[in-house]
C-alpha cells in the first residue's frame, strides 16, 4: 500500500504492553483514516464500557495526508466514547503530533486501559516508552508541553492534558502548542481517566507515496491558489474572528445563554478590536493561511483567539470587553477545557443565578467576569460545590438544578456559536451532527441566508422569513460529506475550501497522488455516508437501543422563545415543521423513522456485520 | 444616494466600509458592487441586503436604498 501504513500502534497503559497491529487494505479503502478509522476502531472494540473506565480506548488517528506536504494537512484527529454525552465522541486539532506518528510509521496511536500512576507515551519511530509523568501531573497544558520539548528537544509533537483532563471535567480536551485543542466531548478527561498526561512523538521515516512528483506538483498549485485569492489577505487579518461582526449582523450570535442574537457590545469584542490588540500569528503544520490570531489580555498573557471561543466566552456571557474574554479563552487552553463548552456551562450557570435556581454567591451573573474567571478555575479542579457540578457539563447540570428550558445542548454536547432562532438548516446541522451540537460537520448558515426564498418582483424582495424547504436537509447531507466525512478522514482542514475558496476539485487529486487510489465523488460521499451511519450505530448501541429521534432535536429555547430585538425579532422555529426536515434527512441517509440505520443501508455501505450487533439492542428496519 | 455597506473581506477590498453611490436610474444593485469591489466576480457567494433583504444581484436599486454586501463565511 502506498500512502498508508497500514499500521496502528497500540499501547496498553494496565500491562504496560506495547505492539504493532496491521490493518487491512480493505479497512483503509473504507475508512480512509481519521474519524474513519476511529469510529471502525470504536464500533470493534469499545462496547458497553464506562467512557472513564479502563475499557474505553482513545484513539489518536491520522489519514494518508498527513506527515506529507499537503494543504493544511496537518491535523490529526482525537477519539474515544465520550464521557460527556456517552456516544461517539471526537475532536480535531492542528498538532505536529499528527506529522511525527505518520513519519513515525503510524496511521494511528490506540491506548488501551488505565495506568495507576501518571505516564506519558514517548514515541520515536520503531522505539516507544511509557514514561513517568508524576513531575508533570498538575501541570498546565503550556507548562507541560514546554518541559518535554526541553526533555526530547523541540523536534517533537506534543499532546497534552491539563488540569481540567486530570480532574475528568466532562469537557476536557487535549491541547498542542499552546493553542490547538480538539475532543470537545470530553477526550481530555479519558486521558486524564488513564493517568495518560501526554504523548510526544518524533517521527523520521519517509512515507510511502505513489507519485511524489504529482503529490509536489498539486500542493505547490494548491499553496499558490491560496495565496492569490482575493480573501487571503483579509483573512490573514482576522481570520475566524470575521464571524463576530457577521453573527450579529444576522442575529445568530450566542448572546446571554442564547437568549437573544445581537450583543450591544460586539464592536468591541470583534475581528477590529482583536486586530488592534494582535500581538502574533499562529497556527498548524503544513498551513500557509494560519489564523490563529494572539492578543495580549488583561492579565498580559498571549492568548490565541477564534469566532468560537469569543462568542461563548465574549457575547454567551454578556462580557464585552475582549480583553476579558481573552483571559477566559487562555485559562481554558492552559487548563485544558473546551472554550465552546465552557462558555456554555457558565452562560447556563448566569441565567440560572438570574432565575434564583442557583444562589451559590461565588455564581457570575451575567458580564461578571471576576466571577466568571474564578469559576474557570473551580472547574478545572472541581472545587466547590458549584465548580464541581459546572464540571459536568449543562446537561447533567440542568437535570439536577431544573431549567432544562435554557439547557443549550444536542445530545449533552453544549451548543457552539449560531444561534438559530431563525435557522432551520443550521438548527438541524447542529441536531444531526455525529458528536452533538457542533457546527464543523454542516455550516448551512451563510447558505440559508444567502439563498431565502425571494418573492415579489425582483426589485424589492421580502423579508427574511423562515422557511422549511426540503432542500435545507439535503443541504446539511451535502455539507456533513464534505466536512463531516472527507475533511475529517483525509485528515486536513476544511478551511482553504471555505474561507478562501480553494478549489475542492485538490483534494481527490492528492488523495490520489499519495495512495495511488482514484476516489471519484460517489467514493468519497460513500465513505462519507458509512461513516455517519457507523457512528450513528454507534450511539444507538452505547444507549443500548433506547433511541429515538428526540435524540436530533435542537435545543427548546429556540422553538419556545424568539429573538428579541432588531430585524428579526420575534423569529423563532416551529417543532413541526423542524420533524419534517428531520424526516427528510432520515430519508436521504436511509434511516428510519427513529433515526436508526435501515437494514438495506448498512448493507449498501458494506457495514452488513453491524447487523447482528446492532438487533441485540433494537429491531432494524 | 445609495447607501452601500461593506462588511469583512468586501470592506477590506475596498478600503471603506460605507460607500454612498449616486444613480441616474433604477441599477442592479450587482452592477454597483461590480464596479465598486476588486475581484468581486472572483468570489462565487455573496449575501447580499437591500434594506434588510435578502436580494439577488439583478435586484434595482434607487436613490432611497441601503445595501448591505457581507461574504459567505464559513465558520470557525
Amino acid at each position: 500500500m502506498k500512502g498508508w501504513w497500514g499500521k496502528i500502534l497500540r499501547v496498553n497503559l494496565s500491562s504496560g504492553t506495547i505492539r504493532v497491529h496491521e490493518y487491512s487494505p480493505e479497512d483503509a479503502l473504507n475508512f480512509v483514516g481519521g474519524r474513519g478509522l476511529a469510529v471502525k476502531i470504536l464500533w470493534d472494540e469499545v462496547k458497553g464500557v464506562d467512557p472513564l473506565g479502563p475499557g474505553n480506548k482513545l484513539v489518536f488517528a491520522c489519514g494518508p495526508f498527513n506527515g506529507l506536504p499537503t494543504p493544511s494537512g496537518g491535523k490529526m484527529v482525537v477519539a474515544s466514547k465520550s464521557p460527556l454525552t456517552g456516544g461517539y465522541g471526537d475532536g480535531n486539532l492542528g498538532t505536529m503530533a499528527s506529522v511525527h506518528l505518520r513519519k513515525a510509521g503510524y496511521d494511528a496511536l490506540v491506548v488501551e486501559g488505565a495506568s495507576r500512576k501518571p505516564v506519558y507515551i514517548y514515541v520515536e519511530d520503531d522505539n516507544v516508552s511509557i514514561l513517568s509523568a508524576e513531575g508533570l501531573w498538575g501541570k498546565s497544558t503550556f507548562d507541560t508541553e514546554k518541559i518535554l520539548k526541553e526533555a526530547h528537544g523541540r523536534d517533537v509533537g506534543v499532546l497534552s492534558i491539563g488540569p481540567g483532563g486530570e480532574n475528568l471535567v466532562k469537557f476536557a480536551v487535549v491541547i498542542s502548542q499552546e493553542g490547538r485543542s480538539g475532543g470537545r466531548p470530553g477526550i481530555g478527561a479519558v486521558m486524564g481517566s488513564k493517568k495518560l498526561k501526554a504523548v510526544v512523538v518524533r517521527g523520521t521515516k519517509e512515507i510511502p507515496v505513489a507519485d511524489k512528483e504529482a503529490l509536489t506538483k498539486l500542493s505547490q498549485e494548491a499553496y499558490k491558489a491560496i495565496l492569490n485569492s482575493p480573501a487571503y489577505a483579509f483573512w490573514r487579518r482576522q481570520g475566524t474572528m470575521a464571524a463576530v461582526e457577521w453573527c450579529n449582523e444576522n442575529s445568530a450570535l450566542p448572546v446571554r445563554n442564547f437568549s437573544d442574537g445581537i450583543f450591544e457590545f460586539s464592536r468591541s469584542i470583534d475581528g477590529y478590536t482583536m486586530e488592534g490588540m494582535k500581538v502574533g500569528q499562529r497556527g498548524c503544520p503544513y498551513c500557509n493561511m494560519i489564523c490563529g490570531n494572539v492578543v495580549l489580555d488583561a492579565e498580559a498573557r498571549g492568548s490565541e483567539l477564534d469566532y468560537e471561543n469569543v462568542a461563548l466566552l465574549g457575547s454567551n456571557l454578556g462580557i464585552g470587553k475582549l480583553n476579558e474574554v481573552a483571559v477566559l479563552n487562555r485559562l481554558a487552553d492552559e487548563l485544558g477545557l473546551d472554550t465552546i463548552s465552557l462558555g456554555g456551562v457558565i452562560g447556563f450557570v448566569m441565567e440560572a443565578k438570574e432565575k434564583k435556581l442557583v444562589k451559590d454567591d461565588e455564581a457570575p451573573e451575567f458580564g461578571d467576569f471576576k466571577k466568571a474567571r474564578e469559576l474557570v478555575v473551580n472547574i478545572a479542579y472541581r472545587r466547590t460545590e458549584l465548580g464541581k457540578i459546572a464540571a459536568e457539563g449543562v446537561m447533567r447540570m440542568s437535570e439536577f438544578l431544573g431549567g432544562k428550558e435554557f439547557a443549550m445542548h444536542v445530545k449533552g454536547l453544549e451548543v457552539s456559536g449560531y444561534n438559530c432562532f431563525a435557522y432551520p438548516a443550521m438548527a438541524l446541522a447542529y441536531g444531526t451532527s455525529s458528536i452533538g451540537a457542533h457546527h464543523k460537520e454542516a455550516w448551512v448558515i451563510a447558505w440559508e441566508i444567502g439563498t431565502a426564498p425571494i418573492e415579489g418582483e425582483k426589485r424589492k424582495s421580502v423579508e427574511y422569513r423562515v422557511t422549511y424547504g426540503l432542500e435545507k436537509a439535503a443541504k446539511v447531507v451535502e455539507l456533513q460529506r464534505i466536512r463531516g466525512g472527507m475533511y475529517e478522514a483525509l485528515t486536513a482542514c476544511r478551511l482553504p475550501w471555505v474561507e478562501v475558496g480553494l478549489s475542492i476539485e485538490y483534494y481527490p487529486r492528492l488523495l490520489e497522488a499519495i495512495t495511488g487510489v482514484r476516489y471519484s465523488w460517489e467514493d468519497l460521499y460513500k465513505v462519507a455516508d458509512r461513516i455517519y451511519t457507523l457512528i450513528r450505530a454507534y450511539w444507538v448501541r452505547e444507549f443500548n437501543g433506547k433511541w429515538d429521534r428526540t435524540m436530533d432535536y435542537p435545543p427548546i429555547r429556540w422553538f419556545s422563545e424568539g429573538l428579541k430585538k432588531g430585524p428579526l425579532k420575534g423569529q423563532h422555529l416551529d417543532k413541526e415543521k423542524y420533524d419534517v426536515l428531520l424526516s427528510e434527512y432520515y430519508r436521504l441517509r436511509g434511516w428510519d423513522g427513529r433515526g436508526i440505520p435501515k437494514k438495506e443501508t448498512l448493507r449498501e455501505l458494506n457495514l452488513e456485520y453491524v447487523i447482528p450487533e446492532l438487533e441485540k439492542y433494537v429491531t432494524l428496519e | 444616494m445609495v447607501r452601500l455597506r461593506l462588511y469583512g473581506v468586501f470592506a477590506h477590498l475596498v478600503g471603506l466600509d460605507e460607500v454612498y453611490i449616486e444613480v441616474r436610474e433604477l441599477t442592479p444593485v450587482g452592477e454597483l458592487l461590480k464596479k465598486l469591489i476588486p475581484r468581486y466576480e472572483e468570489f462565487n457567494a455573496k449575501i447580499i441586503l437591500i434594506n434588510g433583504r435578502p436580494s439577488e444581484e439583478e435586484a434595482l436599486v434607487s436613490n432611497e436604498d441601503e445595501v448591505k454586501v457581507l461574504p459567505v463565511l464559513s465558520g470557525g
